[in-house]
């Protein structure tokens, strides 16, 4: 489904337009870049968590050349599903 | 940092960063999880626009064991959610490390290199104490006295920084087939030299702790140069006391870092010299072992052999300048005894006597002045001695003059010849 569908289909269920629900989806998109750029979780009740988290660096070999490299640390913005939404996946 | 956002946060923020009543934030928050979950109980992928795309994969059933019963299960193949983040979004969440990228790195780079350029890096940094935590692990391979013996160290020089890294270089410890000889050849001037060397110096007093559990057979003298480098050690300190307590800035901090990685290094080489010349005395110890029981199999004995005396010899050009001078007194003066030993043999034949203390390597020691010259005893006496690992105690064995093969401790070439010797009877017995 893309994100036009989408915004549609919320915007259908909580009768309001579709350049409303986007704003909000935006709010929603700054709000989650904000809080995880803090490292903060966000937590969702019943869908998941999305949470950033620190990754070292680490060597790697390249299969191809066999040349070494250093992978640097980063900040991956990473997606937890709940029980629930797994036992829904099922 | 680390918090937790629940979701009634979550509606608060939303709705100030819309400005929309906090009602229609939670409503819609609410609808666009549902929705999106929906979607993907039907088996269809999202993708949310600023956000990133929540992707249906497939797992396959996999085998697996209960950890309480130990039963064995079958995990079924099911369906996970994975989440990939919009790039806008993932650069936004890993700006603080935006600047970096990956390197290639040298081929001849080893793992150990790089852990010292990053120490090195962590230590140019913060002032002093980080330091000592990379101090530690070696030395925990080190026996328990040398631990001991740290631990008083890092105590004494409370003031002094310590090096990054301590590399320990057992190359620049003394000559160790050297030191043996000195023990035994003229324990009682090393020992008034060391009583001097007591007086002196109180701390050097503390170290013969340590170094008596080294050895059970003789008073250990701490190698020559040990006294040579303490004291300059005491005046190190003494220097550097001042410094570190006017402390004004990097100067200071560099200078006083010199000479705590000095102090470390010079207490490095004395304790250094110590372990090897236990470990020396231990070999030593499972040479004449071996070649005095039945039991252990032939191998055993030149491995051993070749393990101590190559490492002996390499140590010998890398010691420290003024260490050579120290050594080449003591081979000289320990060579005399056998030349005087070795002058009348070539007239009549020297006897010796195998006994449950003295093996082939020893009486070689004794006469030639290395153990491995034993191949040549045994040479000689192949009509009494079949094994030369088993020989009855009590045999009486010629001892030949070293002229006749050509015995010269000091030289490298005799030595090696008398190694291949031992390998090729080895070799032989197989």
């Amino acid at each position: 489904m893309e994100s036009k569908e989408l915004i549609d289909l919320i915007a259908h269920r909580i009768e309001r337009s579709s350049s409303d629900t986007e704003k909000l989806l935006e709010g929603f998109v700054a709000t989650l870049r904000e809080r995880c750029s803090m490292l903060d979780s966000i937590a969702v009740p019943g869908f998941g968590t999305f949470e950033a988290k620190k990754k070292s660096e680490r060597v790697t070999v390249n299969p191809a050349t066999g040349k070494k490299m250093l992978v640097p640390p980063k900040i991956a913005l990473t997606f937890k599903a709940s029980a629930l939404l797994k036992s829904k996946l099922k | 940092m680390n918090s937790k956002v629940t979701f009634p946060e979550l509606v608060d923020a939303v709705a100030a960063a819309t400005e929309s009543p906090k009602r229609v934030s939670e409503l819609f928050l609410k609808e666009l999880f549902t929705a999106i979950m929906d979607a993907l109980r039907n088996g269809e992928s999202v993708r949310v626009r600023g956000l990133g795309l929540f992707k249906l994969t497939n797992v396959e059933a996999r085998k697996s064991v209960n950890v309480n019963t130990g039963e064995e299960m079958e995990i079924p193949s099911h369906r996970k959610v994975t989440f990939l983040p919009e790039k806008g979004l993932a650069d936004a969440i890993n700006a603080p490390f935006a600047g970096f990228d990956t390197v290639v790195l040298d081929d001849s780079l080893t793992e150990e290199e790089l852990q010292r350029l990053v120490s090195e890096e962590e230590a140019a940094t913060p002032r002093q104490q980080p330091e000592q935590p990379a101090a530690v692990p070696p030395t925990e391979e080190e026996l328990p006295p040398v631990e001991e013996a740290l631990q008083r160290e890092e105590e004494e020089p409370a003031e002094a920084p310590k090096p990054p890294v301590i590399e320990i270089k057992p190359e620049d410890t003394p000559e160790l087939a050297d030191e043996k000889e000195e023990e035994e050849t003229q324990p009682e001037a090393e020992h008034e030299d060391y009583d001097d060397m007591k007086e002196n110096d109180s701390r050097e007093d503390e170290r013969t702790v340590v170094w008596q559990p080294a050895s059970d057979q003789q008073e250990v003298i701490p190698p020559a140069d040990g006294g040579d480098y303490n004291i300059p050690e005491d005046d190190e300190d003494e220097e550097y006391v001042p410094d570190h307590k006017e402390s004004k800035g990097n100067d200071g901090f560099m200078r006083g870092f010199i000479w705590g990685a000095v102090t470390m290094f010079v207490f490095y080489l004395i304790v250094g010299g110590g372990y090897f010349t236990y470990q020396h005395i231990e070999n030593q110890k499972i040479i004449d072992t071996a070649r005095g029981t039945d039991s252990i199999d032939a191998e055993e004995t030149p491995e051993e052999a070749m393990e101590a005396q190559p490492a002996a010899e390499a140590e010998q050009p890398a010691a420290e300048n003024a260490k050579p001078a120290a050594e080449e007194a003591q081979p000289a003066a320990g060579e005399e005894k056998p030349a005087a030993e070795a002058a009348p043999k070539a007239k009549e034949p020297v006897y010796d006597e195998v006994t449950e203390r003295q093996f082939l390597s020893k009486i070689a020691t004794k006469h030639y002045g290395h153990p491995d010259f034993w191949v040549y005893i045994y040479e000689e006496n192949r009509d009494i001695i079949k094994n030369p690992n088993t020989i009855a105690p009590g045999t009486r064995v010629v001892v030949p003059p070293a002229e006749k093969y050509g015995i010269d401790k000091n030289s490298k070439e005799s030595l090696r010849a008398a190694r291949k010797k031992i390998e090729e009877i080895e070799k032989g017995k197989k």
